[in-house]
């Protein structure tokens, strides 16, 4: 036994009053006391609720660390002692958490161990950002390649990041196609003038028309050819048909009929005379069959602008010279090498986020020269440099990386990319890197974070982190009932924006991360408020709107995007609500349901299935083993019972009662409705920094959190709250912080822990019915054989070894 | 490579006329000497010669077992209702009744059974809940069979799916949603990503470059992947050496992937491109009917054409939630199987179960239409498991799997009937016998206990 597990079970020995000796004064006493008072009615001295006996587990010592896990999530999370016990106040919770941490888990907050990061591989929107500020081109990604799985809520763990022989070949042609934009291996091309979504600004015409607008510089005249695509569809189901218009500079070019259910992509092209200066491309959404109010289509257009086609005026397109630097190639073969080799580093280093080498570099120098012209050698080496491992993964060097006891502080161009990669979604830009270079970045960090966050490209961090942990990127694809369909789809993006924008505020604004539950104002357009019932919003722009209390609106749990994305089809689910909150706002992982649990709608009263989803709820949580975890969830749901799965506010249920929207949380709080309900969330901002910071660590580090990150999510807790709750606090301390600044070696624990018990099948016992079926049969088959085998042995007597096809489930035809 | 076949009754020209306009079938441009029915058959071969075919396609949420299950057994056995749309072929599939995937169940490991049901049905192996997110699960009875006799074909195997977006965050409770998307899995550690858009499929299987001489600038471009690939070689061994244990277990990944495409260089000098039978589809067609019909089609054609021996198919994630607007069914399919015995959703159940019958069906009777040069059909010279690891969508039980095998295998199934086990066996008994008939040597598959000899 560990000394420190030996003291423990001396103290606690004592406690019981098993043990003569004194009880030892020293720092384990209170939270000693604190488990006696708070868990031994129901798990000591012979008591072993859901099979944990406290006592016995602490008289294991050392051997049961593992098993402290589970414990010390429960007491964290707040799912113990139920609601009816004494519970314990935060304060004392935490000394619970840190005995098991210290006690339990070894975790030493004088020699803080950063945890491990998986070499990550870019998902697919760090690749097409990287990609873009690389070389300035766009990427329709969705269409080229498959989304990335995620784990912990995230897309951007290290190893949830895996890499199939066919996800490979997707990225090397891509990488063909980039280098095909981005290099005129043919010579100089037509003027060309790119169109990507962002360059058009749209507006929705009262009658559902949609006109999107983007002005093109044309510097000179003559014919021009402008071609524009854009992809409809996905999962949703079709809201109907469209005419889309195309017109340039006054003309129309071209027009088409189109449907937005299935997937498919539109090209409209046309040519027309224009002298040279500033003219709008303009494109029309007319929902066929006359202005259907409430139903209108806003494209996502990319496309070109080339020209003039009858003159002799070409150039290289602005990608192009960017890679190419210093003009067209010398004639002179060593200096063409020595031009193809500055070319490549300057591309290599940037793509590698460090320094190639000299020695890469010259092979890539090989790669440009094996043929072919010039520029179609150095695309050949830059599609090389794409497809490398150096650029798809971001590796962290360290000098002794198999040595678990080896803590490092992150080299500087690691640090670079872990905090560009947070912000921007992309490759450090010159500035970090120099910075990096120069080993002068961890000194400059603060300063670094203000102005990566005032560059626009941190508005990818924003819809990225607050899309993934707030899920509005679901209410893009949440199944909607096809009569809704109508109404809901045009909010999808307007809805999932709202959340977004207030995120955005609250954390460039330096407002308290708290007012997300609290704030009484709102982003809305037009279409949203008047799906909300909120008066006095004009036009198709999203905008700041303060919500006076008769709308009922304000704070994040009346946003659209959580209430649709939380329902079924049809109908409200207060249990996906109350666990959606418990999950992503209070920080709280809902442990798993007893085996062999009955289904909700199974649920039963008096013989007769209960006519509201309350009385369901309320039913099921008579069973005292769905009640512990139910009584934290299920209220919260219930609370947001005004708001339908469409999100509006409704006073009365499907079946014409009055909704009953008060509850009793599991803290013993009343509360009526959404508002009291943020209200009280907002209470302990504490709990909500955690869970925020819990999220922005995983995220930033790109790995699931455990106890060993403890100490850090604290001290980030305590700095973000003494920066009075903002967001700008929390990333500080995020980016300060142990794990996010050092590393250590690798002792393959993660592979270790693959093979341990943990791992086992359970005996059959404990499994399904398929489970013990399958077990029985074994026995019988077991049987059977040795019922054979004695019956060979009495045959053939004298025979020492049994025939090899003992089994008769190893026969082979 | 030259590939052998019988010489009884199979003309050239009959071999032809059998697959149709413009199809050139790259295996068979040379007929070698006739070879012995009686010889064993090779890997990936029927005795008679001909590629023989794995396909394994999977649909979501159990079955409505009261309309699955069928009545009496062996030859004499009556279809339930969903079997409806299989009359026709009645002599060209059987059902097998008690199988069961074991390792479907939670183990101790809570809620998630729809991911976990998805991982587990074609490895037979169970998904562990995340600790430290290693993806952990085991090799696919497909892809035990793909190391063996991909070879042959200029594709080693093929993954397909219907679902070209995922919710974020919102995988099955608590698992990486790499366990619910993915059949297929290349190792312990490695999932396939199915492909959901028939573009891109049909590029993989006519060659991504229109035009009249698409092979030729194939060629060209496999020329200039190999000194990329030379470089990002020693790039990747060279990074390799500076990392520590489990960034290793990552770059070897990517070598794999390397590796693979090396071979698939190589392939592309052996095999030549076979022509393309239907134009090219313009993306992810707007009904989920048409979608699964298309997939299923380019599938039939990846076996006539002989790309690939070796498909599976998810028609849809376990647990999809998909409302099928076609059909008149608003709501999800998922919510819908969890019917606790109303009458109305299980219907709705059943018409959906039913309705993706059909479309199996449809694909039967495609592969049946196809003749391959021996004289028998392309179904002959097929297996094609037909199942779902849940058994009843609203029980969630892992036993009483609904399952159904078409095809004759070469010879080596014995179809036309309902196969009722006395004893639950488990799933995995099924797939290693059916690598025993593909040729390939496997001891076992997932958790396999012996081989399912009765089929």
């Amino acid at each position: 036994m560990r000394p420190r597990a030996r003291r423990a079970a001396a103290i606690l020995a004592a406690l019981l009053g098993l043990a003569p000796s004194p009880v030892r004064a020293g720092e384990d006493a209170e939270p000693m006391a604190l488990f006696e008072a708070y868990c031994f009615d129901c798990h000591a001295n012979g008591a072993r609720k859901g099979g944990l006996a406290l006592d016995e587990l602490l008289g294991r010592g050392g051997d049961a660390g593992a098993e402290w896990g589970p414990v010390w999530k429960i007491v964290r999370h707040e799912f113990m002692p139920p609601a009816d016990a004494d519970r314990p106040t935060d304060a004392e919770r935490r000394e619970m958490a840190r005995w098991i941490e210290r006690e339990a888990f070894h975790i030493d907050e004088a020699r803080p161990d950063p945890g491990r990061v998986t070499i990550r591989r870019l998902n697919r929107m760090e690749y097409h950002h990287t990609v873009r500020d690389l070389f300035g081109i766009d990427l329709d990604i969705a269409r080229e390649v498959p989304p990335d799985d995620t784990a912990f809520g995230f897309d951007n763990i290290g190893d949830a990041l895996t890499l199939s022989p066919a996800l490979l070949e997707t990225y090397l042609n891509l990488a063909e196609k980039v280098v095909a934009n981005v290099v005129a291996t043919d010579g100089p091309r037509r003027p060309r003038f790119e169109l990507d979504p962002r360059r058009f600004r749209n507006s929705r015409l009262d009658d559902g028309r949609v006109e999107q607008v983007a002005q093109v510089e044309l510097k000179h005249a003559g014919r021009h050819r402008a071609e524009v695509q854009f992809r409809l569809g996905g999962f949703r189901a079709s809201t109907g048909d469209y005419d889309v218009a195309m017109d340039f500079g006054g003309t129309r070019l071209a027009e088409q009929a189109v449907n937005d259910g299935g997937e498919k992509t539109y090209v409209l092209g046309g040519e027309v005379d224009l002298p040279a200066g500033k003219h709008a491309l303009t494109l029309t959404t007319t929902p066929k069959g006359g202005g259907d109010r409430g139903r209108s289509l806003t494209l996502f257009p990319r496309g070109s602008v080339v020209g003039p086609l009858d003159g002799d005026v070409f150039e290289y397109p602005e990608t192009h010279r960017r890679v190419f630097f210093d003009g067209p190639a010398p004639e002179d073969p060593a200096a063409r090498r020595a031009y193809a080799k500055a070319i490549l580093a300057r591309v290599a280093d940037r793509a590698f986020r460090r320094p190639a080498g000299e020695a890469t570099v010259d092979r890539l120098a090989d790669i440009a020269t094996e043929g072919g012209s010039f520029e179609a050698g150095v695309a050949r080496a830059i599609a090389a440099v794409l497809s490398s491992p150096r650029f798809f993964y971001r590796a962290e060097l360290q000098p002794n990386p198999d040595e678990p006891a080896e803590v490092r502080p992150l080299d500087d161009y690691a640090l670079a990319s872990r905090l560009s990669y947070l912000l921007w979604l992309s490759l450090p830009d010159e500035e970090l890197a120099r910075l990096a270079a120069e080993g002068k970045l961890r000194d400059d960090v603060p300063g670094q974070l203000r102005r990566m966050l005032a560059d626009p490209k941190s508005d990818r961090f924003f819809e990225d982190f607050a899309g993934q942990w707030l899920r509005t990127r679901n209410i893009l694809l949440a199944p909607i009932n096809q009569r809704d369909l109508g109404r809901i789809d045009p909010l999808r993006f307007p809805m999932k924006r709202e959340t977004e924008m207030l995120f955005e505020h609250v954390a460039r604004k330096g407002r308290d991360l708290v007012e997300l539950l609290t704030a009484d104002y709102s982003f809305l357009n037009q279409r949203l408020a008047e799906h909300y019932g909120v008066e006095g919003v004009r036009g198709d722009e999203m905008r700041l709107v303060k919500l006076p209390p008769e709308s009922r609106r304000g704070g994040l749990l009346t946003h659209g995007s959580l209430l649709i994305s939380t329902s079924n089809p049809g109908r409200t689910s207060p249990v996906k609500r109350g666990v959606f909150v418990l999950e992503n706002l209070l920080g709280k992982e809902v442990p798993p349901p007893p085996p062999d649990v009955g289904d909700l709608d199974d649920a039963r009263v008096d013989g007769r299935r209960p006519r509201t989803l309350r009385e369901q709820l309320a039913a099921h949580r008579e069973q005292a083993s769905c009640a512990s975890c139910h009584a934290h969830f299920d209220p919260v749901g219930l609370a947001m019972e005004n708001y339908d799965h469409l999100g509006r506010w409704r006073d009365k249920e499907r079946s014409g009662e009055p909704v009953d929207a008060t509850a009793t949380l599991v803290t013993g709080e009343a509360v009526a409705g959404a508002t009291e309900l943020e209200k009280a969330l907002a209470a302990r901002p504490e709990v909500f920094y955690r869970c925020v910071a819990e999220k922005l660590l995983t995220y930033a580090l790109g790995r699931g959190l455990d106890p060993a990150d403890a100490p850090a999510v604290e001290t980030i807790v305590a700095k973000t709250a003494a920066g009075g709750g903002s967001f700008l606090a929390m990333l500080s301390a995020v980016v300060d912080s142990v794990p996010f600044r050092s590393r250590r070696g690798d002792s393959g624990e993660a592979v270790a822990a693959g093979r341990s018990d943990r791992f086992q099948p359970p005996p059959p016992e404990r499994r399904g019915a398929a489970g013990r079926s399958l077990a029985a049969a074994e026995r019988r088959a077991k049987l059977e054989a040795e019922e054979r085998e004695r019956e060979a042995q009495q045959a053939g007597a004298g025979r020492s070894s049994a025939p090899e096809a003992a089994s008769p489930g190893e026969d082979r035809p | 490579m030259s590939r052998r076949i019988a010489s009884h009754g199979a003309s050239r020209r009959a071999f032809l006329r059998g697959l149709g306009v413009c199809v050139a079938l790259p295996t068979l441009e040379s007929f070698g000497p006739a070879r012995a029915l009686a010889a064993a058959a090779r890997p990936g071969e029927t005795a008679s010669g001909m590629p023989l075919r794995m396909g394994f396609v999977a649909f979501p949420n159990g079955s409505n077992y009261e309309r699955w299950k069928p009545k009496g057994e062996g030859r004499d056995y009556t279809p339930n209702e969903t079997f409806a749309p299989m009359a026709a072929l009645r002599e060209k599939f059987q059902i097998i009744t008690n199988l069961a995937h074991d390792a479907a169940n939670d183990w101790g490991d809570g809620p998630g059974d729809h991911a976990r049901s998805g991982a587990t049905f074609l490895t037979g192996a169970h998904a562990w809940k995340a600790r430290g997110a290693q993806l952990r699960l085991g090799i696919s009875v497909d892809q035990v069979a793909a190391a063996q006799v991909g070879g042959m074909t200029r594709i080693d195997s093929l993954q397909l799916g219907t679902e070209s977006s995922k919710l974020y965050g919102a995988c099955d409770t608590g698992y990486a949603c790499a366990y619910q998307y993915n059949l297929s899995w290349a190792s312990a550690t490695t999932p396939l990503p199915p492909e959901p858009n028939p573009r891109v499929l049909f590029e993989k299987l006519f060659g991504g470059v229109p035009g009249p001489d698409r092979e030729a600038a194939l060629r060209r471009r496999m020329e200039g992947r190999k000194s990329v690939l030379d470089f990002v070689l020693e790039d990747a061994r060279s990074l390799r050496k500076s990392l520590g244990r489990n960034d290793r277990a990552k770059v070897d990944e990517y070598l794999a992937g390397v590796r693979k495409l090396e071979e698939q260089i190589q392939k592309h000098e052996r095999f030549r491109l076979p022509d393309a039978p239907l134009a090219p589809p313009a993306g992810i067609p707007e009904g989920h009917g048409e979608h699964v019909d298309l997939m299923y089609d380019l599938m039939a054609i990846a076996f006539q054409t002989d790309s690939t021996r070796v498909v599976s198919f998810c028609v849809a994630p376990e647990g999809s939630n998909r409302p099928l607007p076609e059909l008149n069914i608003t709501e999800g399919h998922h919510y819908l199987t969890h019917h606790a015995g109303d009458v109305e959703k299980r219907k709705k159940v059943g018409i959906i179960e039913r309705w993706y019958m059909e479309r199996f069906a449809r694909f039967l009777a495609k592969l049946d239409a196809m003749q391959d040069a021996d004289g028998s059909t392309v179904l002959d010279n097929a297996m094609i498991v037909y199942g779902c690891a849940i058994g009843d969508g609203n029980r969630h039980n892992h036993d009483q799997l609904p399952v159904a095998l078409a095809g004759r295998g070469g010879g080596t199934l014995n179809p036309g009937r309902h196969v009722l086990l006395r004893d639950a066996a488990p799933m995995t008994n099924l797939y290693a016998a059916m690598l025993d008939r593909m040729g390939v040597r496997a001891e076992r598959v997932g958790d396999s206990t012996g081989r399912l000899e009765d089929i």
